[in-house]
């Protein structure tokens, strides 16, 4: 009975709060509305097989997908650091990690910048001395910024991926005779693999929209360095149905990305 | 064969001092909760390692902190049986005993088809064939722990351990699996060692009881 009646005073919301959250949900919903009234349909598909629109598009693909490739060979490794290994500096490591998330992405561009400059940075110069390679005003340097800003949201992910998987799995898995090496192929990867795929959704997510640190690093050179976000911002001028065109391609592929989190948020099983 | 354990297991704050000799046999131990039934299984497979003392199997030293040895889970050939049912999620009944058995057979291959035959095989000796093909949590809490009790037995493990091994089992279907753990007890050379709250079980089943 107190149960019952404890329900209905929790469930009696008060008349503003609701009016908060629909206007909450109207600040978010009306620019998107905003945007899907200005693509142009008739020539959605011409706007974005031509000229800058389409270089762009082949660009952030590349670029992107590399980057998160880059980003799960270096991610795994580093998550599975921080959850399994108790080490002292953990929490500090693991904010150093995070840092790019919160980090203003301009920031991280000039910091790339002192990192892996021609002239002056603190591998760049090397680098080019060495392999005559430059990251900077090059596709590498796209690739470099949006593995740098992507990182973290993948880390984030399989972290706690990690932290979620019983103990008993790996240990039964043990007993029966596996190496670690056999464990982790055969046990633990499967067992992390949703976490896996939404820390690599969401990445890439985030490294086909990186446009600060991009800009900052790697330029905006047209075919070569301007990626999808920043041709956007260039095209919005000269020719705003591409814009429009581009943005709402950005705004498919990130329904895409929420639509494979949400079957892990709602803990769906194979 | 005979399982030597004469040492200390810390866990946390707290620590138990253990002696057994376990040779061709089968030693119940019983106990209330919280004594440390489970971590004497755990130290016997290697997932918890002593503190003070030294495990030995056949003469052979498995675990022992003043000297610096500690044998891995993987070399040991225990087949254990986790009180919280531990079979893969993302495997069916009979892919859990194929993957056991394929696992224990690293230094033998065992052949995938062979590995299934067995685990039909099995399965329905245990009386749950007609379930090989679900996954663990389409299956009761009954018929999961008697897949994971059947998967703890193949692949000829050297030592077994099981971990309340009925305590799932309605009263129905417990005298018949219990009759058939006996008999495939007996049919394993070397120590094995089951815990349990349920006296009935632990007569039925064990040659010799220690008290925690």
């Amino acid at each position: 009975m107190s149960k019952a009646k404890g329900r209905d005073v929790a469930s009696s919301t008060p008349g503003f709060v609701l009016v908060g959250a629909a206007l909450g949900l109207i600040f978010l919903l009306l620019p998107l509305v905003g945007l899907i009234r200005r693509v142009a349909w008739r020539g959605l598909l011409g706007n974005l097989v031509e000229g800058p629109a389409s270089e762009a598009l082949r660009l952030s693909l590349v670029t992107s997908v590399i980057a998160t490739c880059f980003v799960v060979l270096l991610g795994l490794p580093l998550a599975w650091v921080l959850a399994r290994i108790a080490f002292k500096g953990r929490s500090l490591v693991r904010a150093l990690v995070m840092l790019p998330m919160v980090l203003p992405p301009v920031v991280g561009g000039v910091a790339l910048l002192g990192a892996y400059g021609k002239s002056n940075g603190l591998l760049g110069s090397t680098l080019y001395n060495l392999f005559g390679l430059q990251l900077t005003f090059s596709p590498l340097g796209v690739i470099v910024a949006e593995a740098f800003v992507a990182l973290p949201f993948f880390v984030m992910a399989v972290e706690s991926g990690l932290r979620s998987i019983e103990p008993k799995f790996e240990e039964s898995a043990a007993v029966m005779g596996l190496s670690s090496t056999k464990r982790f192929s055969r046990v633990t990867l499967r067992l992390l693999a949703p976490a896996l795929l939404a820390g690599t959704a969401v990445a890439w997510a985030r490294a086909l929209g990186e446009f600060g640190a991009t800009i900052t690093f790697a330029g905006n050179i047209e075919g070569r360095t301007q990626t999808t976000p920043l041709a956007v911002y260039l095209l919005l001028e000269s020719d705003p149905e591409a814009a429009y065109a581009l943005s709402f391609v950005l705004l498919v592929v990130c329904v895409g990305v929420l639509v494979t989190m949400r079957d892990r948020w709602m803990g769906r099983r194979s | 064969m005979t399982l030597q354990l004469d040492g200390r297991i810390t866990r946390g704050e707290f620590a138990i001092d253990v002696a057994l000799s376990i040779g061709n046999e089968v030693l119940g131990i019983t106990g209330p909760n919280g004594v440390g039934k489970t971590s004497i299984l755990r130290v016997v497979a290697g997932l918890t390692s002593l503190s003070a003392g030294s495990l030995e199997l056949s003469g052979v030293i498995l675990d022992s902190p003043t000297q610096d040895i500690f044998v891995k889970p993987e070399y040991r050939n225990v087949g254990m049986m986790f009180q919280d049912h531990s079979l893969l999620p993302f495997r069916t009944a009979e892919e859990n005993i194929v993957f056991a058995l394929r696992a224990r057979g690293v230094r033998v291959r065992v052949r995938v088809r062979d590995a299934r035959a067995i685990a039909a095989n099995q399965l329905e000796a245990a009386g749950i064939g007609q379930y090989r093909g679900l996954l663990p949590h389409q299956l009761s809490g009954g018929q999961s722990q008697r897949v994971c009790l059947t998967r703890a037995l193949v692949g000829s493990p050297s030592v077994v351990l099981l971990d309340e091994p009925l305590s799932a089992l309605d009263e129905l279907a417990r005298p018949l699996v219990r009759t058939n753990l006996r008999a495939a007890l007996q049919r394993l050379d070397g120590p094995k060692i089951i815990v349990s709250h349920d006296s009935a079980d632990i007569d039925a089943l064990c040659d010799r009881v220690i008290a925690l």
